[in-house]
């Protein structure tokens, strides 16, 4: 008993820097944020604490619309690094597990040398007749990829991608072999294996590649603001607005503690679904 | 005419060659059990025939059509993997009626069908369940319903029996032995399991090394082992290996260790020639006293006395070292570790074999 008691106390102790971290690096910086969120601005004038910032936010068209695009780029960078991702981690799954871990460390390397090499990168390659687009020009004419909403996804389809396909790869790895070869022994093509067997099998790694990517991609900063045009806004560039260019940290509170609000939501509904997924 | 014909197969992974050259006919409707140790190629055997190996060399023949290149998919080869491979997120019902849905069958034929198949199977009114809320016994029915439910030309089973306990293991050995017979297939099961194998067969073909070493009904395989590894594979049985001293017309004599061996054979025997004697334990006893006529008599002491309920094994050991075992009725079974007993079968009993070169 005395043993135990001790045993606790050594864990707890070592516990401590960690819950002292998280408590000082993001509870208490939380907590500043929703207050500031909740107080009144050179924007928005109320009494007390409310939630004026929010109904500013939510009824000016301008910011409903930052809302509603960022929302839109990180689901559909999210569908579609998905889609790329699946037939990667099909792939991973019928290597061997020491080559499969090598491709997995070699696709996270771009991750590893930081999202702004990464979205330089891409700026100098989808420039206006830049090495890629360049050749393309006389058949698809001078196409704006930089400066563009396209410019985004394909800065945060990049960013997530060895996330999903790590997260989708370690479910599919978990499928056995055998269920594929019974059911080609029953008749089944590629196809059907794929939409019978592993797609409904591979569900619960899908919504969790999915929870993933929405979040990484909902708060993405680097690819909107470099790849992204002026009429581009996302809510993290709309943050860093408010704080850079007006110095409204309240206006910039509510921002934030509202993309928190979303992305919680959304995960929420996502990790029901997966949940679900896993239990039928 | 071979329902199934291997004609020559051979597989090789790398260096190692895993099936040899086999050749093997099975006959329409008959149940063929392919036995031997781990790593012998019964299952790369299995797997080439379901189409999940692609044979280096040979010929594979299902009712007179080649189907050496036909995938997996298009031969129409029922499979029961040892671990069931049962899709878990479908119900008993969908498992068994993945294969007609494949083949595009109108669902009141899938319905009926799968009926069926469950009945066959004793699994009627689990349909709903799925496959993790039954016992590992049922999950083998499962997948046996699944893998005649498509009405397959051929029936594979790979190691069935291997994840049931012991006792389920008697009850779903006559259980697949009644499905395949009512059901009129051809089928082939994959074992290491010698018993299963005596049990289950129309006839055995006994693997090592990749090559088929006897293939015949179990009980003449078990009382006419062809080769030396299968005297020590199938049964227990005392092997003595020796140098022939005589060989005339069935019978003959080998020296071995200081003792001298008469048996019949099968086989011509030279003399000089490396042989083994075949002895089951079975046959062998222990007795004191004076040896008897038409018996072979070896002076033994008693070095392991093993209760096994109705039988008690003795290992015994000569005075130059030859160990021999006898397996006797319990009843009969008074002598006790470290006696000098003799231990003796009769002539007939003894089998010699030619040895391993």
């Amino acid at each position: 008993m005395a043993r135990l008691r001790s045993g606790a106390s050594v864990s707890a102790w070592l516990l401590a820097p960690a819950s002292l971290l998280l408590i000082a690096g993001i509870a208490v910086p939380l907590c500043a944020t929703i207050w500031l969120s909740l107080s009144p601005n050179v924007l928005v004038h109320f009494d007390g604490k409310g939630l004026g910032n929010f109904q500013y936010l939510f009824k000016s068209k301008y910011y409903y619309g930052v809302i509603i695009r960022s929302l839109r780029i990180a689901a559909e960078a999210t569908v579609i690094a998905l889609i790329v991702a699946y037939p990667v981690a099909l792939t991973l799954r019928r290597m061997a597990s020491r080559r499969a871990s090598a491709v997995g460390l070699a696709m996270m390397l771009p991750v590893l040398s930081g999202p702004l090499v990464v979205v330089l990168g891409w700026m100098i390659l989808l420039s206006d007749g830049g090495p890629l687009l360049a050749p393309l020009t006389p058949y698809i004419g001078r196409l704006r990829i930089v400066g563009s909403e396209t410019g985004i996804i394909v800065g945060i389809v990049h960013f997530i991608l060895p996330f999903t396909v790590i997260s989708l790869a370690s479910v599919l790895r978990l499928i056995p072999e055998n269920l594929v070869e019974a059911a080609r022994s029953l008749g089944a093509t590629p196809l059907e294996i794929f939409r019978r067997v592993l797609l409904p099998l591979s569900l619960p790694g899908l919504l969790s590649a999915a929870i993933i990517g929405f979040s990484l991609a909902a708060s993405s900063f680097i690819a909107p603001h470099y790849l992204g045009g002026p009429a581009d806004v996302t809510l993290t560039a709309l943050v860093a607005q408010f704080v850079l260019a007006t110095f409204n940290g309240e206006m910039a509170a509510a921002v934030a503690v509202l993309l928190l609000v979303l992305m919680a939501a959304i995960i929420f509904l996502l990790s029901i679904a997966a949940a679900r997924s896993v239990r039928t | 005419m071979a329902y199934l014909e291997l004609d020559r197969i051979t597989k090789r992974y790398g260096t190692a060659t895993a099936v040899a050259d086999l050749s093997l006919s099975v006959v329409e409707g008959e149940m063929l059990c392919l036995l031997g140790p781990s790593g012998c190629g019964k299952t790369t055997t299995l797997r080439a025939i379901a189409g999940f190996e692609h044979v280096d060399s040979g010929a594979i023949r299902l009712g007179g059509v080649d189907v050496t290149d036909i995938p997996p998919e298009k031969r129409d080869i029922g499979l029961v993997f040892q671990n069931y491979a049962l899709f878990p997120h479908l119900s008993v019902e969908e498992n068994v009626a993945f294969g007609l849905r494949m083949r595009k069958r109108p669902a009141a034929e899938i319905r009926a069908t799968v009926a069926e198949a469950l009945r066959l199977v004793q699994l009627d009114g689990v349909g709903g369940r799925l496959p993790r809320q039954l016992s590992g016994g049922q999950q083998q029915r499962v997948a046996l319903a699944r893998a005649i439910a498509i009405r397959p030309r051929l029936l594979l089973l790979d190691e069935p029996l291997s994840n049931l306990d012991a006792k389920l293991r008697d009850t779903m050995r006559d259980e697949i032995r009644r499905v395949q017979r009512e059901t009129g297939l051809t089928a082939i099961f994959v074992t290491h399991d010698q018993s299963e194998a005596l049990a289950m067969a129309d006839r055995m073909a006994v693997m090592d090394h990749g090559r088929i070493v006897q293939v015949d009904t179990p009980a003449r395989v078990y009382d006419n082992p062809a080769h030396p590894f299968i005297a020590g594979f199938i049964g227990q049985a005392n092997l003595i290996e020796g140098r022939v001293v005589e060989a005339s017309g069935g019978t003959a004599l080998i020296e071995a260790g200081g003792l001298r061996i008469g048996g019949h054979c099968r086989a011509a025997l030279s003399v000089g020639q490396s042989a083994m004697a075949v002895i089951k334990t079975d046959r062998s006893r222990l007795m004191r006293g004076a040896g008897v006529a038409d018996e072979t008599t070896v002076p033994v002491r008693v070095t392991m006395r093993t209760f096994l309920g109705p039988f008690v094994s003795f290992t015994c050991e000569n005075a130059t070292g030859v160990k021999l075992s006898a397996l006797m009725p319990s009843a009969d079974a008074q002598f006790e570790a470290g006696e000098s007993v003799l231990l003796s079968w009769r002539v007939e009993d003894c089998l010699i074999i030619p040895g391993v070169a």
